[in-house]
């Protein structure tokens, strides 16, 4: 059973600890040259394309990188989450505590989950500069940070399940970037393929076929069902990891 | 059923596949004892103490703590049994207090018991000194007092210590030996060490298990450790 009030102590552990650590400043500082600098270059290029909208020359292509960043981030946000508490034997003080293993699981996300809202209201800027001067399309930006939040959500759930596997921090992240990367290329594969049904299936199963959709503005129940089960599952397979030990 | 015993470990056997580490050991703990659980490398202890302390299932068996079957209550055992193993479970960025305060709303979730007397325990430690510096910054002696503090902080009554004086220097074991004596008041301690002459200085009642099998239980005094170890434990 979930526990709000266990989760919570949890979570407010992980924040302090994400806010202590130089990690996510490092991350912070160069997730914001990167998407500056493409912020920047979009606009520029922007101006030789005059029968296409800002909405296609600007926010989808930013948003859309924003929501890669965040996929090679995210294996190194979650890193340390059970690999650091394997290494220092402070899961064992979990462990033997009133926390279950989903009230830990669900606290260390909601951390990182708020390390990166964190990370997203940097962003902020680039809508609000695009609005100051005519062009903002709230909507389809909102969907846009939509997308990028459930998106993140399920890169940050392959990390924290990557990390349960292992105490060793790179290969905890190595692991969390090649099982993202598998799913990415899933896309790429359902435009391979001969197949229309395996194409489809293939395209379904990756993230970029339902992010891509919420980036037009496009709002559809069934991506969020793939969002939610996608987390769902790799918080499930972390589940099992946690309790194997009593097998 | 036994009002006087804080620990009882009833033909517990533990194994893995093709391995047996545990092979149906039987003792008991008396409350506001201190209890050596004594043995070579390998023999078993580290294991018979993970498994008390409900981090590792038994293969069969049965363990009570204050006559509580710990199967069947395992919230009553989250918040009566503290384990501190060999490697101390220290969150390194955190201040002293701020760790113990963590432990202790960690510990008593389902009680919502917050009355229990910080100063006291910190003051009990010797940690007065030390209360908001973080624990990275600490000695190994301080830190062990601070994995002992853990285990106060939500007034555990059965505390598991594993090795709590490997490393330490000869001051350092010296405060930690009064401070687990001091434990007995109000507390039980099932200690393991590999440190003979300690167990002397400390402990009441011994147990030695040797190749996962329980060699003897005996009263202090009742037993040459040195000479028993040299006969009996290979």
């Amino acid at each position: 059973m979930i526990n709000l009030n266990a989760i919570s102590l949890v979570y407010q552990k992980e924040l302090k600890a994400l806010f202590k650590s130089s990690l996510i400043y490092i991350v912070a500082s160069l997730f914001c040259i990167i998407s500056g600098w493409l912020f920047y270059n979009y606009l520029i290029s922007a101006q030789e394309f005059t029968n296409r909208t800002i909405d296609q020359l600007v926010i989808a292509p930013l948003y859309g990188n924003i929501n890669f960043l965040f996929l090679v981030f995210s294996p190194l946000l979650t890193m340390n989450s059970f690999a650091e508490e394997r290494k220092n034997h402070t899961l064992d003080l979990l462990l033997t505590s009133d926390l279950t293993e989903m009230d830990i699981i669900l606290g260390k996300l909601l951390g990182m989950m708020t390390g990166v809202c964190f990370l997203l209201l940097l962003t902020l800027i680039f809508p609000i500069t695009l609005s100051l001067s005519g062009h903002g399309n709230w909507p389809v930006i909102l969907s846009n940070y939509l997308g990028i939040f459930f998106c993140t959500f399920c890169y940050l759930s392959v990390g924290v399940f990557a990390s349960s596997l292992t105490e060793n921090q790179i290969v905890s992240s190595l692991l969390g970037f090649s099982i993202l990367m598998a799913v990415l290329l899933m896309a790429a594969s359902g435009g391979i393929t001969k197949n229309y049904i395996v194409g489809q299936i293939f395209s379904y199963l990756s993230t970029p076929f339902h992010f891509e959709a919420l980036s037009r503005g496009s709002i559809r129940s069934y991506d969020f069902i793939y969002f939610l089960s996608f987390s769902g599952i790799f918080i499930y397979l972390t589940f099992i990891k946690l309790i194997s030990r009593k097998w | 059923m036994n009002q006087s015993l804080a620990l009882q470990v009833k033909n517990l056997h533990k194994e893995y596949p093709g391995v047996e580490v545990i092979k149906n050991i039987s003792f008991d703990v008396k409350k506001n004892n201190i209890h050596a659980f004594l043995g070579p490398n390998g023999a078993g202890k580290s294991t018979t103490m993970r498994i008390i302390s409900g981090l590792l299932p038994a293969s069969s068996g049965e363990i009570f703590v204050n006559d509580k079957l710990i199967d069947t209550n395992p919230a009553y055992c989250h918040q009566n049994i503290g384990f501190l193993p060999e490697n101390l479970p220290l969150y390194q960025d955190m201040s002293v207090e701020e760790y113990l305060v963590f432990v202790r709303n960690i510990h008593t979730i389902k009680t919502h018991d917050k009355t229990i007397d910080f100063e006291t325990i910190i003051k009990r430690c010797g940690l007065d000194k030390v209360r908001n510096k973080l624990i990275r910054k600490l000695s190994k002696g301080y830190k062990q007092r601070v994995g002992i503090a853990q285990t106060l902080s939500y007034d555990a009554d059965l505390i598991i210590l594993d090795e709590p004086l490997v490393g330490l220097d000869p001051n350092a074991i010296s405060e930690i030996r009064e401070l687990i004596l001091d434990l007995k008041e109000r507390h039980t301690v099932l200690l393991s060490t590999h440190q003979l002459h300690e167990v002397d200085l400390l402990c009441d009642e011994i147990t030695i298990i040797n190749n996962g099998k329980i060699l003897i239980n005996a009263k202090k005094g009742e037993l040459e450790l040195e000479k028993y170890f040299k006969e009996n434990v290979h």
